[in-house]
């Protein structure tokens, strides 16, 4: 008890001194929360030590010995501190504790009075004891303050999770069957219960903060691959799932007022509306700590707002079925944290080993209706449809940030969309590798879109391309005649409709992928979003990166592929980059690609074809005067004139984002190959600094020759420029110069290319065997001048080059 | 023969006389010479060489073909194991879902925008990705399990 206060003296005057120093040193400039982070960090790191984890674990320990007793307030303060320890240095601390958990058969008390404090907690609101607390005190039993969180069963589960994050086995199987006690108290069935428990109290912030960290820890619990396995049976043995089941049939609040603003979900306004609302509303952050990388800077601005508890305990203590009002956007904002919680965990559950896998797809079957992911699904999927305008790329790059000027792009909101794709993803592979329950395999296939239920790819051709093309210009009309709504009343009736969902689905197929990853030997199955520019990899991007793979071995293979990727990906951004940050008619037009080659190979076609029926000299003039069937000259010249330009406009179109696109990459390749070399001569480098210093200036003049000159002689950006400039000398001078454009063709076509590369590879060994020709002729020459003198014609031989 | 070469330049070493045909043989050895090194010999290497690539293209081509058909380049199991496996799905679809080589193009595209732009959202398995890359050791691909 002592040794207890004596810690907690200790931090807190080291506290009061450092933060008082800071003061004094800074005056005006102290920054109080940064001071105070700083501060904490550093006791933190000074507890750090063997000695301090040490005497923290015994207090912990020892909190429940007869002989002395302290207060619960102690056991919170020294579980907080535990906690941040371990936020702070995970991993050592989680090693220290386990070695003290093996060695010291007393650790059971630590985990009897965690067992006691939960199950306690589980009893008293099953017996609806617990219920006016909570809504009596909300704001004073949850208000987090400087050094500690008073909702203690908050603060134990947080303290279980933090012990067996980061993939610590071990730690998790110990929490499973704690072995030196006479029988293990079971926390994850603990954990489970207290969290059905608390389900039915969710509108409560401390039950919501509570339930929160439940799903934390039990997620912490499946998280990982088959080593987890035990844990992860137990889980779903629980019936985990079915709590799962019940968050995700869970409704969002609605507004009984019938203005068309308030139809819109209220979720949807909380984005829309750059979150004003909440902000006015709200204090307490701690429901939002675990989503820090979409909404940090929502907490700065939480932080300059805060109101008195009091005002916060008549927000939010509210009951909704009793018929009292609601906090609409505060709850339905909770309610979308603890479904993306749900779905976490559901994904985790169908990770483990075969058999877990089994019996955890089992179980979801049976409790998970496709008809709740379909709900949540459309739910998500109309609501980022109508606030994104369609632009769903656009969103898509910031979807794990956020940029408080363009709260537009906010990403969050498609979250438990991508989760349940996952989760379809993860029940069709299972449904195609152990073909068991047709039915479920079948209503969940009706929310797949068509290219992942037939496994057929996407395929882009002109045709497609065009029909495309006219239902986004249709589509922008239509935009800016009606400017854009959202009707949420419609998009409900649509639910049923599984033709829509597969329609939407097919946007997460698109922009997500899986690939699995070799780690400590093991195969770890990773879903990852599609970047916009991955997608617009042509074919023969994609050929042409197929023909430069090593594939002697399979490991070789991965090795080329990864230094191979690097090109391809800049060469794939800056394609993107030039389509992307044009004007929205430059979007468009640089959008259609293939539409455009396949009309500029046309054009070619039918203004050659007609060149070369046109001109004759019986009609006059063999160069000025070509007549098309009988055409006059004026509009013979005229069709070829209006070709001509269509073909110029076209060649911007696809000629000059290759020219620029070859530029960067011709620049990239030599940076690369440049910071290669540094790398493999960094210490020579580092010696010679003094003299690298005085050269940088030269050095300078001389990479960017160089680069010019790689420019220069680039035959991708000649051929480009060729093509560029028979374009406008047809137009300006003769359409004879439309002739080159034949070779564009050749170039497009693989067939040709292959014949023209069969010729420009070996262009060294080519261009040898022709010096050697040259030479074999000046050798024949010579000869013949020597000795041949009279075979000359006319005796006319006056040197040799006559 | 006559017409190849710097023959084609000087008059022909065939006189025709009263006697007959006058043959000057120097003339003869050196159109010959000149036919063989020029005409056959250069003009042969020159195409042999093109042939040659174009057929080593094809062939290339046609083994990559071969090459996808039969492996996983991923993983490099071969075809004919995964489609005989009952607990693995067919070939076509590991290779297409599963260990799709696009996938791991684009996953690569992803950790590199991850780390230029949102450095505080990476995760632990993409970090050690990132490191693996930065450090060119491709051992976190599939094909290095054992």
């Amino acid at each position: 008890m002592i040794y207890t206060y004596k810690v907690h003296a200790e931090v807190i005057a080291i506290a009061a001194k450092n933060i008082e120093t800071a003061r004094k040193e800074k005056g005006e400039h102290f920054d109080e929360d940064e001071e105070v982070n700083m501060i904490r960090k550093r006791i933190l790191n000074l507890y750090d030590t063997e000695e301090h984890v040490s005497a923290i674990f015994k207090l912990l320990c020892e909190s429940c010995n007869g002989s002395y007793t302290y207060s619960d307030d102690v056991f919170t303060i020294i579980c907080y501190f535990m906690n941040n320890l371990l936020e702070v240095r995970p991993t050592t601390v989680q090693n220290k504790l386990m070695v003290l958990f093996e060695k010291r058969a007393y650790s059971q008390k630590f985990f009897e009075q965690i067992y006691n404090y939960l199950n306690s907690h589980c009893h008293k609101l099953n017996s609806g004891n617990f219920i006016h607390v909570y809504a009596n005190d909300t704001a004073t039993v949850s208000s987090a303050c400087y050094l500690v969180d008073q909702n203690r069963e908050r603060q134990m589960l947080r303290l279980i999770a933090l012990m067996c994050s980061r993939l610590n086995y071990k730690m998790k199987d110990y929490m499973a069957h704690q072995k030196y006690s006479d029988q293990s108290f079971g926390l994850v069935q603990t954990v489970i219960d207290n969290c059905r428990s608390l389900i039915p109290y969710m509108h409560y912030q401390v039950t919501y903060d509570t339930l929160k960290e439940c799903l934390g820890t039990i997620l912490e619990f499946v998280d990982g691959d088959s080593r987890s396995d035990h844990n992860t049976q137990k889980v779903v043995e629980e019936g985990v799932v079915s709590i799962c089941a019940g968050i995700l049939d869970l409704h969002f609040f609605e507004s009984s007022v019938s203005n068309q603003e308030d139809i819109l979900d209220p979720l949807l306004r909380v984005i829309e509306h750059n979150f004003t609302a909440i902000k006015s509303c709200s204090e307490e952050i701690s429901w939002i700590e675990n989503s820090t990388h979409v909404l940090s800077w929502m907490k700065n601005e939480f932080k300059n707002e805060r109101v008195s508890p009091q005002a916060r305990s008549n927000e939010f203590a509210l009951l909704p079925h009793d018929g009292e009002k609601v906090q609409k956007i505060r709850a339905n904002f909770r309610i979308t944290l603890l479904k993306q919680k749900v779905l976490e965990v559901i994904l985790e559950l169908t990770n483990s080993g075969d058999l877990v896998t089994k019996n955890a797809f089992l179980t979801i079957y049976s409790e998970l209706d496709p008809v709740i992911l379909r709900k949540n699904y459309i739910f998500q999927s109309e609501m980022f449809k109508g606030y994104h305008k369609e632009k769903y790329r656009t969103g898509l790059l910031n979807r794990g940030m956020i940029d408080p000027e363009k709260i537009t792009q906010s990403g969050f909101i498609i979250e438990i969309g991508y989760l349940i794709f996952y989760v379809l993803i993860k029940i069709h592979e299972f449904q195609l590798k152990h073909r068991s329950d047709r039915r479920y395999r079948k209503q969940i296939m009706r929310l797949m879109p068509e290219e992942v239920r037939n496994d057929v790819p996407f395929s882009q051709n002109t045709f497609v391309q065009f029909t495309e093309l006219c239902e986004d210009i249709y589509k922008r009309i239509k935009r800016s005649w009606s400017g854009s709504s959202i009707n949420f009343e419609k998009s409900l009736n649509k639910i049923n409709n599984d033709v829509l969902v597969s329609k939407y689905m097919k946007f997460y197929a698109d922009t997500t992928s899986q690939i699995e990853i070799l780690d400590d030997g093991k195969l770890i199955p990773y879903t990852f979003i599609l970047l916009p520019y991955c997608r617009l990899a042509s074919d023969e991007q994609k050929e042409e990166f197929l023909q430069k793979l090593d594939r002697t071995s399979p490991q070789v293979k991965c090795e080329s592929l990864m230094q191979e990727s690097k090109f391809l990906i800049k060469e794939m951004k800056t394609d993107y980059l030039l389509k992307n940050n044009s004007t929205e008619v430059g979007k468009i037009l640089l959008k259609y690609n293939v539409l455009w080659k396949t009309l500029f190979i046309s054009i070619i076609w039918a203004i050659n074809f007609i060149i070369l029926v046109s001109y004759s000299a019986k009609h006059g003039d063999r160069f000025k005067d070509p007549k098309l069937f009988g055409l006059p000259v004026t509009a013979t010249n005229a069709i070829m004139l209006i070709l001509g330009i269509i073909l110029l406009i076209l060649w911007i179109l696809i000629c000059v984002p290759v020219i620029i696109n070859e530029v960067l990459m011709v620049i990239y390749k030599y940076d690369n190959e440049r910071l290669r070399k540094n790398k493999s001569e960094g210490l020579i480098q580092r010696g010679n600094e003094l003299q690298e210093t005085a050269t940088t200036y030269s050095k300078y003049i001389y990479h960017n020759t160089i680069k010019l000159f790689k420019i220069m002689t680039d035959v991708v950006i000649i051929y480009m420029l060729l093509l560029g400039i028979s374009i406008i000398l047809g137009i300006t001078w003769t359409p004879f110069f439309y002739a080159f454009l034949v070779t564009y063709v050749i170039v497009q076509s693989p067939q040709m290319n292959s014949l023209l590369k069969a010729i420009w590879e070996p262009k060294v060994a080519l261009a040898a065997t022709i010096v050697l020709m040259l030479l074999l002729f000046y050798m024949l020459v010579i000869l013949a001048y020597y000795a041949f003198e009279n075979y000359y014609p006319d005796n006319d031989c006056f040197s040799m080059w006559t | 023969m006559k017409n190849s070469g710097i023959g084609n330049y000087i008059n022909t070493g065939y006189t025709i006389t009263d006697d007959g045909i006058k043959i000057d043989y120097e003339r003869l050895l050196f159109d010959n010479l000149e036919f063989l090194l020029i005409a056959l010999l250069l003009i042969a290497i020159i195409s042999g060489i093109i042939i040659d690539k174009f057929s080593e293209l094809r062939g290339r081509r046609e083994e990559n073909i071969a090459d996808a058909k039969s492996s996983c380049f991923i993983c490099g199991r071969e075809s004919k194991d995964i489609d005989r496996d009952l607990n693995s799905p067919s070939f076509d679809f590991h290779v297409k879902l599963e260990h799709n080589l696009w996938d791991y193009v684009y996953f690569i595209a992803f950790l590199k925008f991850q780390e230029e732009y949102n450095p505080a959202g990476i995760s632990a398995i993409e970090k050690y990705v990132i490191d693996k890359i930065n450090d060119n050791d491709p051992s976190w691909f599939p094909s290095y399990a054992q």
